[in-house]
């Protein structure tokens, strides 16, 4: 890992940037200056001062303070999504691509959720559950874990061809044991690939939902509702979009940088799968 | 060749019977109903169940599925409750802005990063594929809404080069001139997807370099051009076909926070005043036609490897 | 070398549908004499142009240019007569005879009469939005003659004028064949005829609503004021376009796509009224933000006290100032109407907009209140609720109150609501109404079933006097009634803002309850 950074300089600052982010996100109520949720209503839209470091929002709320509150959210917020894409995603994949039987329902299953237009899929899906951290979770991993299925579910298949895996067959090991000792190892790298993807494109999506008016409950700041309701306001407090925006565009970009950086030096088997995300 | 089309086709139906009844579950899943958008936020208990009778909706839900399933059958998706229309009808209004829409935004994708990628893969690892690389991703990180309004804001308040929202259709028109309407948008939805088939495109055109009929050909004395061009390049299209596949079928399902952004009457905007007013026929048709255009280009996609790479053959479905 | 001599060809294809596009002229070929047009962005697409059974404003605004009803209000919100000539009051104000004008025509060019305007009623009675009170106190309608209509109240009943003269909801007068075919569901496009200054063309989805001058359009004689008076169309031709984004319509504005904007949001107020192209103008109308309490069942049934201590709670100021911004864009009216409108009273507001948590959090406490979570039911789709719940929810939260803001689209929120168990606060907003008892909380079967004895008492006082000072008076009590049982609680009142070109004349200084075009001209 330290050979692939020392290769490519812009991912040293890029990871650089990402253990800024997670110290702001972690020490948030040392870092930021005012409470995230204080409203100071005398104030409301100021620009970068002393007081302030990066100006208040319509409701008067410090915004620097939100960005860095901000960070346990958004950070959470997207993390969730990766877990609950990777763990149901994995698990329905390998067992698709194990067992005949399941295969059939579980895959045309996927194959119908991926009609679902990604964005809509989380609007109904938010319709139906209401408002809440934990529903947006659902309703935008629901996308992500059908993506993970379909690519999990081809790698098992390429992997069970391999002639080790068929010996042991041969050899009368338990499934079970063959999938947990043999199957899921090999696909640490690919996830771990398709999973910083995610999650920078996780990140993207749930500001698109907060845009609709249905992403994280607004008495949580997250990137994305500031984004969303900062764009209210772009030409009179144009610091409400240009700051979170900047926020998002470096974090999923150290990510994707990072991603890459991961994908590039991928086993090359797994490389024509992992590479159409 | 034949045999496997038709076999795709017939598998198509157990996913398109699959996707009826998921879309139906949410679509009554979600609370609210169209008796209550249909009658407003003054209207009282009574009135409102007196609506839902009318429409049919206190009969058990297992009833109602195969009273529209029936119909769907029969190629009939039912009518919308809000427009005087079929289902059918007010997705063929909306569909023309969206193929245009999406096919446009296609064109730009490929104008813009075909050539960027294969530079990007020429000159790798050197200042400008990195330089590339970032730029892709930085594009991929705008948000679409943000992107949208800016370009609104320059080319068309500012400079006055562009309409700002809207769009009069150009089929009843006859007026090509309309497609001016989709000029920002298609931008504001093309330079975030860029992103993904530069690196397709690069990434598998470095894949084909290291094969060994493209050692061949250099041993051959071919120029590195000639190489690249005949070689590298239409043998990684495979792999860049299938993402554009993927892409286009994104777009034309609708680009939800780009057509609210410019006003523009597509589907994506069909499916999210439908969703607000609970209009059921119209969800559901409209996510089946989505189904179904998505697995017919899946399929499209599939047959395009072949004629672009012969050495695939038909022998089962992945 | 075929394949790529394809490819070839497939990308010049490409580059030359690229080209075209971009050099696509933007000018039309000039006709003569071009048709005038006034293009209208609104802030949504009503699904119907219904208004008997519509409560949606923009509905009203689009509808209000075709159909007409038989009273309108002026400038100072007078109910005024429109289609009728005239009225007279009988037998202490049980029996009204209204006289209709003659020679008013529909669009399909028969003449309007008593007929029609019997079968429109009739319909509105049974199915309209806002008649379910007056169908309690109605008995019977009668056609005179060709001309002339009375209507038999049971007991002497007079916010009927006011009722006829509101078309939001109200009774709009439709073609017999129309009103007679027409039950609960909208009327279908092809039925809009009405004997408005514009006719219905056509309603393209999602594009626009296209309306054309009706030449024969029978005028009164008075001056045009407010919606009152002459109401003959100037521009041939309007076309009313749903553009749901505020930022993009306003864009569509200042690039000269739009000539008229409906509500622009307030964050654009400043900047708007400093630019010199465009003209600001403030709705007169009232918007009221309203918390409606759940009377039915959960923790705030028949607990006055509890409701008393969220009243305190609030800091009205602090609301308004944030949620609305622009001072110019609301005031601190704890009155339910405004203060230029004859239902103004300061009864009972002396307990409005206290702002004392410490206080609020005592009463809370001597009512009862132990930490129970309070629901809110909030429709995300109006920003303006969502951003006076984000500053209520802190202001209650300080206050000690346990509070669960849930954010749901409009249609989930108006089925959550219906069940009692499900909630205790919702919120929602109304227009002022010149006839204060069609305020929803004044119907018992609204969510939030406010229907104690006292409450019923004064209503059917009201509605029985037909002297408007005394009437007045009456008001006011009610009003005292709900500063102490509190079915609700307004924030304070609001106003929408729209803009427009500095090339439009004949519009007036603010804008009526729906604005309306007829008059206007483009420079």
């Amino acid at each position: 890992m330290f050979n692939l950074l020392r290769k490519r300089k812009v991912a040293i600052v890029a990871s650089v940037f990402l253990i800024a982010v997670l110290i702001c996100g972690i020490f948030a109520p040392l870092i930021s200056t005012f409470d995230p949720n204080e409203t100071h209503g005398k104030d409301r839209l100021s620009t970068i001062n002393s007081t302030y470091w990066l100006g208040t929002d319509n409701y008067g709320r410090d915004i620097f303070s939100r960005i860095i509150y901000g960070t346990r959210m958004s950070l959470v917020g997207s993390l969730g999504i990766v877990v609950f894409a990777v763990v149901l995603g994995v698990l329905l994949g390998v067992v698709a691509g194990y067992l005949r039987s399941a295969q059939m329902v579980i895959m045309r299953l996927a194959d119908v959720l991926m009609a679902f237009p990604p964005l809509l899929l989380a609007m109904m899906l938010m319709a139906i559950m209401g408002s809440g951290v934990f529903n947006v979770v659902i309703a935008i991993g629901a996308y992500y874990m059908t993506r993970m299925i379909r690519i999990i579910y081809s790698l098992t298949l390429k992997i069970k061809e391999e002639t080790y895996i068929e010996a042991m067959h041969a050899q009368g090991a338990s499934t079970l044991r063959i999938i947990l000792r043999h199957i899921v190892p090999n696909l640490v790298s690919p996830i771990i690939v398709q999973a910083t993807f995610t999650f920078s494109s996780a990140l993207l999506q749930m500001a698109a939902l907060d845009f609709l008016g249905l992403g994280i409950p607004p008495q949580y700041p997250t990137w994305g509702n500031m984004l969303s309701e900062g764009s209210r306001f772009m030409t009179r407090a144009p610091w409400m979009v240009v700051i979170p925006g900047l926020v998002i565009v470096l974090t999923v970009l150290s990510i994707n940088i990072m991603g890459d950086l991961l994908r590039d030096n991928i086993d090359p088997k797994f490389r024509d799968i992992v590479k159409g995300t | 060749m034949l045999r496997y089309i038709i076999k795709r086709v017939l598998s198509m139906i157990p996913s398109l019977i699959l996707t009826s009844i998921m879309v139906f579950l949410m679509v009554h899943l979600i609370p609210g109903d169209p008796a209550i958008t249909m009658l407003g936020d003054s209207a009282t208990e009574e009135s409102i169940e007196q609506m839902r009778e009318e429409m049919g909706l206190n009969q058990p839900l297992v009833n109602q599925y195969f009273i529209w399933m029936g119909k769907v059958v029969h190629g009939d998706l039912g009518d919308s409750i809000f427009q005087n229309k079929s289902v059918m009808a007010t997705i063929a209004d909306r569909a023309e802005t969206s193929v245009l829409l999406g096919v446009m935004a296609m064109i730009l994708i490929v104008l813009i990063s075909l050539p960027i990628g294969i530079i990007a893969a020429v000159k790798v690892n050197t200042w400008l594929d990195q330089g590339i690389s970032s730029l892709a991703m930085f594009l991929a990180s705008v948000p679409a809404f943000w992107l949208g309004l800016n370009l609104m804001l320059l080319f068309s308040v500012k400079l006055g080069w562009l309409p700002t929202s809207g769009f009069p259709s150009v089929f009843r028109s006859g007026d090509w001139s309309n497609l001016r309407y989709l000029i920002l948008p298609s931008i504001s939805i093309a330079l975030p997807n860029t992103a993904l088939i530069i690196r397709m495109t690069r990434s598998s055109m470095l894949d084909v370099i290291k094969e060994d009929y493209v050692r061949t050909a250099r041993s051959k004395g071919l120029t590195e051009n000639a190489v690249y061009i005949k070689h590298v390049f239409r043998n990684s299209l495979i792999a860049v076909v299938s993402s554009l596949g993927f892409v286009f079928a994104s777009l034309i399902s609708g680009t939800v926070v780009t057509e609210s952004v410019f006003s523009l009457p597509g589907v994506g905007q069909l499916l999210v005043s439908s969703i607000m007013l609970r209009d059921y026929p119209v969800i559901q048709g409209v996510i089946l036609i989505i189904a179904l255009v998505f697995m017919i280009i899946n399929l499209l996609v599939d047959i395009s490897y072949a004629k672009i790479d012969p050495r695939i053959r038909y022998t089962s479905a992945k | 070398m075929k394949k790529s001599k394809k490819f070839r060809f497939l990308s010049s294809v490409m580059m030359a549908v690229m080209l075209l596009t971009l050099m696509a002229s933007p000018f039309a070929i000039a006709a003569e004499e071009e048709p005038t047009v006034l293009r209208v962005a609104v802030e949504n697409e009503p699904n119907t142009l219904d208004n008997q059974v519509v409560t949606n404003d923009c509905a009203s605004t689009i509808g209000q240019h075709i159909f007409e009803t038989l009273y309108t209000y002026d400038e100072d919100y007078n109910a005024v007569p429109l289609l009728a000539e005239s009225d007279e009051t009988l037998e202490d104000g049980k029996v009204v005879k209204i006289t209709l004008r003659q020679g008013v025509t529909f669009h399909n060019g028969k003449e309007m009469t008593a007929e029609d305007v019997y079968a429109s009623l009739t319909r509105w009675l049974e199915y309209g939005s806002r008649s379910s009170q007056m169908r309690e106190y109605i008995d019977s309608i009668e056609v005179e003659d060709a001309y002339t209509i009375t209507l038999n109240f049971k007991q002497p009943y007079s916010p009927w004028k006011n009722l006829f003269a509101f078309i939001n909801g109200g009774p709009a007068i439709y073609p017999k064949e129309v009103a007679e075919a027409a039950t609960q569901e909208p009327i279908s496009e092809d039925q809009y005829i009405g004997t408005g200054p514009y006719c219905f063309v056509e309603h393209e989805q999602a594009r626009y609503f296209k309306l054309e001058k009706y030449e024969d359009y029978a005028a009164r004689d008075e001056e045009a004021e407010g919606l009152s008076g002459d109401r003959t169309g100037q521009m041939d031709e309007i076309d009313f376009i749903p553009v749901a984004n505020a930022s993009t319509r306003i864009n569509g504005l200042l690039a000269g796509d739009y000539d008229y904007v409906r509500i622009a949001t307030s964050d654009m107020y400043e900047d708007l009224s400093a630019n010199k192209d465009v003209v600001v103008s403030i709705n007169k109308g009232t918007k009221m933000p309203l918390m409606f309490f759940n009377s039915k069942a959960g923790i705030f049934k028949d607990n006055y006290k509890l409701r008393q201590a969220v009243l305190t709670a609030l800091d009205m100021e602090e609301i308004m100032s944030i949620a609305v911004g622009p001072e110019e864009l609301w005031d601190l009216n704890g009155s339910i109407n405004p203060e230029w409108n004859m239902f103004y009273s300061e009864e009972g507001i002396d307990t409005w907009n206290q702002a004392d948590p410490e206080k609020a959090q005592q009463m809370a406490e001597e009512a009862g209140y132990q930490g129970e979570p309070i629901v809110i039911l909030i429709n995300n789709t109006q920003q303006l609720h969502v951003d006076i719940c984000t500053v209520i929810a802190q202001q209650l939260e300080s206050a000690g109150f346990n509070v669960d803001a849930q954010r749901l689209d409009a249609a989930a929120q108006q089925a959550k609501r219906a069940d009692e168990t499900q909630w205790d606060i919702h919120f929602t907003h109304h227009i002022f109404s010149p006839e204060p008892i069609i305020y929803n909380w004044m119907n018992a079967g609204y969510a939030g079933w406010w229907d104690t004895e006292e409450k019923r008492d004064l209503v059917s006082k009201y509605v029985a006097e037909t002297d408007p000072e005394k009437q007045a008076k009456i008001w006011s009590d009610i009003q005292a009634l709900t500063y102490e049982q509190i079915p609700v609680i307004k924030t304070g009142d609001c106003y929408e803002f729209d803009v427009y070109s500095v090339r439009l004349t004949g519009l007036d200084e603010r804008v009526p309850l729906w604005p309306c075009f007829w008059r206007v001209t483009l420079a």
